[in-house]
């Protein structure tokens, strides 16, 4: 009995071993991987990163911005004039563009090919009042009668023109140097497979882009391939892209090992060196315009009372133990401020390097010698962050001039609820500018007390303001870097790190070039696989 | 459930869109009524087998159970396929071998299976199994690969181990409880072969425990299925209700939680009906 059961095991562990284990596929897909599965792949509802992973290689928008030299390109319009008082933007469009032709969709004579009257379909569907088709009417708000159309008052918009069947204009209510960037990179939809789809569009994107959709699974893979109609000749270079969806970077990093992936981006926690190692050849590296920092309530509670406390966190955080040492280089010590080093304006006039016998004074002088006094100081964090070396960098300091901090870890539900309510005065945070202009980080993170800080200085948000109008490069630059000047002085964020754009690519892949918004950012146009 | 689902659908978009587009979309997604209301209309939809849309992936419940839970089933038939086919053998001979070393041995395997947790089984079974770096590499690291079973087989040999180990014990206490009984002298009296005496009126009779204690496990068999999920990539149910989770999508979460007590009922109604096919005493009036 015994010798047969093993008999048939080992025949059994025979037969597996003999099944074809997966072996390196060799069509000219890009295989990509993904940690976020895509919410959905309508541009109108959402804009994550994960979202515009893929979209970006399925829509594109009259112009395209070029992450990697901050410069705009042609896209669906080959030309564009903007008016001397940066109000009115004359696009022509290009001529033979065609819609993806998907399953599911039916074109009629001529509806195929893309035209101003689309264009103007797709930015009044962007404009909607109704948040269950479009989330981006606030972005789009200084287009000429936009908020009066979004609020329903008005039946169309007065700053949106189709002057012929090839040339859209667009008038804004203000002048804005940024439009391109806000306004005019717009996805453009096909509106036949919006109508025809309903609902379906959000799983069956139709664009005019590099790549058109084939299927997907979720959380399983997302699959792309050339679109054979491209206006711009000999592009994609590759036949398609697959997106794989992994719940672990631990198993994609398996899988990139054994040449079942073309890049890998996120690396497993406590493994970046090891990985850099062993891939040396194939790891690269630039940076990025990412800020991770703490913020401080900045309208009630004990730091918005207590400027000197909050400059003595500031000192009281090493930012080179943090991010060199221990989280292996994961990004770059934030030793300036609040703008990544790529942005002009970058350094301001208060710079806070590590130094707790500074920080211990300056407590001393806010009325807390040796942190007498002091209340317990509960930092918020992000479950996803918790892992980060310097928040534990941060308290061992802060505990070594008399202060404790406590450390609240939530999911991320209960996070973004908590960072603006009165109890929480301390929390960790981060933002992406997409852009290297200080624009992407002022007017978001402290204009108005509008973010998390609540920081509201009438003279910071007045300074903002005339940056956004002012034309020249240089005059802008100093204005943010009066902005920059005060907001580090009043010690509103205590910056930590400034990311990296870092990811492995086999030595087969040649054009994939991300800017410093992240790896996402790279057009995959551009990508040719040699395998 | 604490925290708000917009601001978890949203995440730094939250920062940067209005308070009114705030309030829009919670009104859009029903989330501004009173939650007595909202619990209601949820159990009157339930009845009418509508269990709501995804906040976040704007797909109905239904179809999202409906795509994965397929594929879930399947990775728990291979876990319950390598459960029994290691652990059913694994007790017989442990019984029949009792307290010689190869008792000692599978009861030793047997006890560590069951120590060892499924997340850290998977890991080194990737390790071992996927990458030629550290052993060799037999099966795709991960994946569903389109149903090929060679994509199924490391998941349900994780997933099956420590059931198997559940069942080698289970089996062999209850081989060992039977062996006594004067039916069994009475078949080996008559002269029956004894590979026939083991399986007929040994086994048969030892197996009704089994069959209890795996019937339970199928619940074990499912929230481990949501571990192996990750680790393995597979596009079941635990791939869903993770992120529904950590994103606050109520309706996902409700869905996979009702449909998976619905799961654990039938299961257990099968147990009971294995029950009367193993041993005709056994019925229900």
């Amino acid at each position: 009995m015994l010798k047969r059961f093993t008999a048939i095991v080992v025949i059994l562990l025979m037969a597996l071993a003999l099944l074809p284990a997966a072996t390196a596929q060799d069509d000219n897909f890009i295989r990509y991987p993904l940690l976020n599965d895509p919410e959905q792949l309508n541009p109108f509802i959402s804009d994550t990163i994960a979202v515009s992973t893929v979209t970006r290689n399925i829509f594109e928008g009259l112009v395209a911005y070029d992450a990697r030299t901050d410069e705009y390109n042609p896209g669906l319009a080959e030309s564009w004039t903007v008016s001397e008082d940066l109000m009115t933007f004359t696009f022509n469009l290009r001529q033979g563009v065609l819609y993806h032709a998907i399953d599911g969709v039916e074109y009629a004579d001529g509806e195929r090919e893309m035209t101003a009257q689309d264009v103007m379909w797709n930015y009044m569907t962007a404009l909607s009042g109704d948040q269950d088709v479009s989330v981006l009417a606030g972005g789009l708000s200084n287009i000429l009668g936009a908020p009066e159309f979004t609020e329903g008052e008005a039946d169309s918009v007065e700053g949106l023109e189709v002057i012929d069947d090839f040339t859209f204009q667009i008038t804004l209510s203000v002048p804005d140097r940024r439009f391109l960037n806000s306004g005019a990179t717009l996805s453009i939809v096909s509106p036949v497979a919006y109508e025809q789809l309903g609902n379906d569009f959000d799983s069956r994107p139709v664009g005019t882009g590099p790549f058109q959709f084939v299927e997907w699974l979720r959380q399983d893979r997302l699959v792309l391939e050339a679109n054979p109609d491209y206006w711009r000749e000999g592009f994609p270079r590759a036949a398609g892209v697959r997106y794989i969806n992994y719940g672990e970077a631990n198993t994609a990093l398996l899988d990139y090992r054994q040449d079942q992936l073309d890049f890998l981006f996120a690396f497993p926690t406590g493994q970046r060196n090891a990985i850099i190692e062993e891939f040396a050849e194939d790891f690269n590296e630039q940076p990025g315009l990412h800020l991770r920092y703490f913020g401080f309530d900045m309208s009630q509670g004990f730091f918005a009372e207590n400027p000197l406390v909050r400059q003595a966190f500031n000192y009281a955080f090493d930012r080179e133990t943090s991010w060199d040492l221990l989280a292996e280089g994961a990004r770059f010590p934030a030793n300036l401020g609040m703008l990544p080093p790529a942005m002009p304006a970058s350094t301001p006039a208060t710079i806070y390097t590590y130094d707790l016998d500074r920080a211990a004074e300056l407590l001393a002088e806010a009325g807390f010698p040796n942190g007498e006094g002091m209340p317990e100081i509960t930092l918020q964090v992000l479950a996803s962050l918790a892992e980060e070396p310097a928040i534990v960098v941060w308290q061992n300091s802060l505990a070594e001039i008399g202060v404790t901090l406590n450390i609240a870890v939530e999911e991320s539900g209960t996070y973004w609820d908590n960072i603006r309510s009165d109890n929480v005065i301390l929390f960790i945070n981060g933002w992406a500018a997409g852009v290297p202009d200080p624009y992407d980080v002022f007017n978001y993170i402290i204009l108005d007390g509008d973010n998390s800080m609540l920081y509201d200085n009438p003279v910071v948000n007045d300074l903002i303001r005339q940056a956004e109008v002012e034309l020249d490069p240089d005059v802008r630059e100093g204005i943010y870097q009066q902005v920059h000047d005060i907001v580090m002085e009043e010690s509103v964020v205590v910056p930590s790190g400034y990311s990296k754009v870092t990811w492995l690519q086999k030595p087969w892949v040649d054009g994939f070039a991300p800017g410093g918004g992240g790896t996402h950012t790279a057009p995959l146009a551009e990508v040719s696989l040699n395998r | 459930m604490p925290g708000d689902p917009v601001s978890a659908i949203l995440g730094e978009e939250y920062e940067r869109l209005s308070q009114e587009t705030i309030e829009g979309i919670r009104e859009q997604l029903g989330l501004n009524r009173p939650l007595h209301v909202q619990y209601f209309e949820y159990l009157y939809d339930m009845f009418r087998f509508d269990l709501g849309t995804s906040f976040i992936h704007r797909q109905p419940v239904i179809d999202i159970i409906g795509y994965r839970f397929p594929r879930t089933l399947q990775l728990m038939v291979g876990g319950l396929l390598v459960a029994l086919a290691i652990g059913i053998p694994a007790g017989i001979i442990s019984a029949l071998k009792q307290y010689s070393w190869v008792d000692n041995a599978l009861m030793l395997f047997a006890l560590i299976g069951l120590s060892m947790p499924v997340f850290w089984q998977g890991l080194i079974a990737q390790l071992l199994l996927t990458q030629d770096r550290y052993g060799i590499a037999l099966f795709p690291v991960a994946g569903y690969g389109d149903g090929r079973l060679i994509y199924m087989v490391l998941p349900s040999l994780v997933l099956g181990t420590s059931l198997s180990a559940i069942t080698a014990r289970v089996t062999r206490a209850s081989m060992l409880e039977v062996r006594g009984q004067d039916y069994l002298k009475t078949a080996r009296s008559k002269g029956l072969h004894a590979r026939r005496v083991l399986i007929i009126h040994h086994l048969r009779n030892a197996l009704i425990p089994v069959v209890t204690v795996v019937g339970l496990q199928v619940a074990g068999l499912m929230t481990g299925a949501l571990v192996t999920e990750t680790i393995f990539n597979w596009p079941g149910l635990g791939r869903a209700i993770v992120p529904a989770i950590q994103n606050r999508d109520t309706p996902v979460m409700m869905g996979i939680l009702l449909f998976g007590a619905f799961i654990f009922i039938i299961a257990n109604l099968i147990t009971d009906l294995i029950y009367a096919l193993l041993d005709p005493r056994i019925r229900y009036s």
